[in-house]
């Protein structure tokens, strides 16, 4: 465009067009402290003069005046402090330090590891909104900046941006640092849900946000949808397994969620990969979910054909109908981390379930289950033949897999130490995740064992010289516990 | 806290109302110095506060609050020398209409914004109280104390002088200091 040439209309145009400028935030509240400072001795001194002519009493002017002032230099604090709360006060603003004080003192005030989870969800919804008013913010400031600074194409991304994420993950790994402090399983499943509730609400706050951010922004803002969509999985995975100990009647609970620090570390490793899980979420939580229906379907077929459906299974079958009914909602509604969440804990806990059986051999099994005991083992019946067409449809991995060899009562009945060391009879089946390396090993050699015993199949000579991820790996493919991974070698099975 | 009486209400809202049309004014005539402009603003707007009641609720504000603005700004001349700041360096620009979605168009803007920030002292003031403010050449001739003809001529010269240094090759990176 020259200038020169341009119609007196369109130069008026773009004079009229030119930016206009904001004073800084710090300005204008000490513009507004001045102008308070004005106000009020205009009106005292207004006022003094109707009075001095009224009451005549010099001394109560000045004891009104200290009160007005401490009064309002008291509201001007409540006032900056309200201020600072603010999401635009991010990172790098002078009042960016008032509000982690303000912070660090709602959390002194945090009474039991309950509250703290509370305190540390609500700091880490502050820093999404700073990193929404962050990208939000002066757009166009960015773009003058770059274009001004030789025309370069590249992005320049707000260094602060990076700070406040690492941010709000350090307040949601803080938060989840509490749970394991919880042993009541009431309070653990509150505690749970404060986090995954608190999550949703980030998830939803980041879906808005997605498309406003620019193109590199974008990437920073599917990471953290994924990372937070994992977390919140894993959160509702392990709700749903303190559920299930409370209503088992445990007293107790220890809860280990993983951080969410690790999980971002992990999806930061592919970013792109991160973008595109995010784009496919909904088929993953659909898939998900179908296994899970799936899952329990063929549990409810097995008690019909074994006639065997105690109290126990009904109430078991009800409480992973719930849960399905509540993914199925999930899925209406498009919160596909709740989905996934509650598919995989159904799924899990259909195949770890072991259905009940009749009294008498409840009674026998129980005063074999105590480990070192030399008492005979009747041996369990044998499974029943298996129609031609699941013969067919069955990979060979599948046979192995059946609810009752990952019972903790059969692993201790029948686990027995392989390289001498034993194995505690004391220790739950859950805790025995946290035992020391050896005694891990151990026991995973002892369930491949079992499974492959118990399914007429013969043991692997190299079984003990297998590192430990293989053998974690081939016992998980065994029992089915990772379905990704099992429905990977189904398919190669089956192919 | 506050004084709830209706003169300071009213009075904020006018400040509201006007405080990025007369920071932007100042800002250009003192070449940029932001933390200057603030502090000009500021004095500007305590000042108007004080007189408030002298203030004709039927006329409008902006006139008023301009004359003011000019007067201490004159007054701060008199006595201080402004220093400059690079364009580049000014933050917090306030998302208007007038900002442009190009690349080009925004280069462009930046051009003109600087052209207008060359411009002498006198019709810098007339190019952002006519254009950027709308003021009619009745009220900027209120305001700067001179005839009504002779600051319709002084605009018109002013528009000129952005055409011709447009025109010229090598605009200047950073605004000279003001004598």
């Amino acid at each position: 465009m020259n200038l020169q040439n341009l119609p007196e209309q369109d130069l008026e145009k773009l004079l009229q067009a030119l930016p206009q400028y904001q004073m800084s935030k710090k300005k204008e509240l000490v513009f507004y402290a001045k102008l308070m400072k004005l106000a009020r001795d205009k009106k005292r001194l207004e006022q003094k003069d109707a009075r001095e002519e009224r009451i005549g009493l010099p001394f109560w002017n000045l004891r009104r005046t200290f009160a007005f002032a401490t009064f309002g230099i008291f509201a001007l604090f409540i006032a900056t402090v309200g201020f600072s709360l603010s999401p635009k006060v991010t990172r790098g603003h002078f009042l960016y330090q008032i509000k982690q004080t303000e912070e660090r003192a709602e959390l002194a005030f945090a009474r039991d590891p309950l509250s703290r989870v509370s305190a540390h969800m609500r700091f880490a919804g502050r820093r999404l909104s700073e990193l929404e008013a962050l990208f939000k913010g002066n757009p166009e400031l960015l773009r003058l900046i770059s274009v001004a600074k030789a025309h370069e194409k590249s992005e320049i991304i707000d260094p602060r941006i990076n700070e406040t994420l690492d941010d709000y993950y350090r307040e949601t790994s803080a938060a989840t640092k509490e749970i394991p402090k919880i042993q009541e399983p009431e309070k653990a499943v509150q505690a749970l849900e404060k986090v995954e509730i608190a999550q949703e609400k980030h998830v939803k706050k980041l879906e808005i946000l997605l498309p406003k951010a620019s193109a590199v922004g974008r990437m920073i803002v599917a990471e953290v949808l994924v990372t937070v969509e994992e977390h919140r999985t894993e959160i509702i995975e392990k709700k749903i397994e303190v559920i299930r100990k409370r209503e088992e009647g445990e007293k107790k609970v220890e809860v280990s969620v993983k951080s969410v620090e690790e999980i971002a570390a992990e999806v930061r490793k592919e970013p792109e990969a991160a973008l595109a899980r995010f784009e496919k979420r909904e088929e993953q939580a659909k898939e998900e979910f179908e296994h899970a229906k799936t899952s329990l379907e063929k549990l409810k077929q097995k008690f019909v054909k074994t006639e065997e459906k105690a109290e126990e299974a009904t109430k078991f079958e009800a409480f992973v109908d719930q849960r399905l009914k509540e993914a199925e909602k999930a899925l209406s509604e498009g919160n596909f981390g709740k989905v996934s969440g509650l598919s995989r804990a159904s799924t899990n806990m259909t195949n770890r379930f072991t259905p009940p059986e009749d009294e008498n051999r409840k009674e026998k099994k129980r005063d074999g289950a105590s480990l070192g005991k030399d008492e005979p083992i009747e041996p369990e019946a044998k499974p029943e033949p298996e129609t031609k067409e699941e013969k067919k449809i069955i990979p060979e991995v599948q046979r192995y897999y059946t609810p009752q060899v990952t019972s903790p009562q059969v692993f201790r009945k029948f686990l027995k130490p392989i390289d001498g060391q034993p194995i505690s009879k004391h220790a739950p089946y859950d805790s025995q995740r946290e035992l020391s390396e050896k005694n891990h090993r151990s026991l995973m050699i002892g369930k491949i064992t079992l499974i492959l015993q118990k399914n007429g199949k013969p043991v692997p000579e190299n079984l003990a010289k297998m590192s430990d991820a293989e053998i974690d790996t081939f016992f998980h493919t065994l029992s089915g516990t990772r379905y990704e991974k099992f429905e990977k070698n189904e398919k190669d099975m089956v192919e | 806290m506050v004084d709830t009486s209706k003169s300071v209400k009213d009075f904020v809202q006018y400040y509201e109302a006007h405080k990025k049309s007369v920071f932007t004014y100042l800002l250009y005539r003192v070449s940029f110095n932001r933390e200057l402009a603030e502090d000009l603003t500021s004095d500007v707007f305590l000042k108007a506060f004080e007189h408030f009641d002298s203030f004709d609720a039927l006329r409008p504000f902006k006139p008023w609050i301009f004359r003011i603005a000019h007067n201490h700004l004159v007054n701060y001349f008199m006595t201080k020398k402004a220093q400059t700041v690079a364009l580049e360096d000014v933050a917090e620009i306030s998302v208007e209409a007038g900002l442009q979605k190009t690349t080009d168009e925004s280069m462009l803007m930046e051009k003109v914004e600087k052209l207008v920030a060359d411009l002498p002292d006198l019709q810098k003031e007339l190019i952002l109280l006519r254009y950027q403010n709308g003021l009619s050449h009745k009220e900027i001739a209120e305001i700067v104390g001179k005839e009504e003809g002779a600051i319709r001529t002084s605009v018109s010269r002013a528009l000129d002088t952005i055409r011709q240094k447009f025109h010229g090759s090598q605009l200047p990176e950073k605004i000279p200091m003001e004598e």
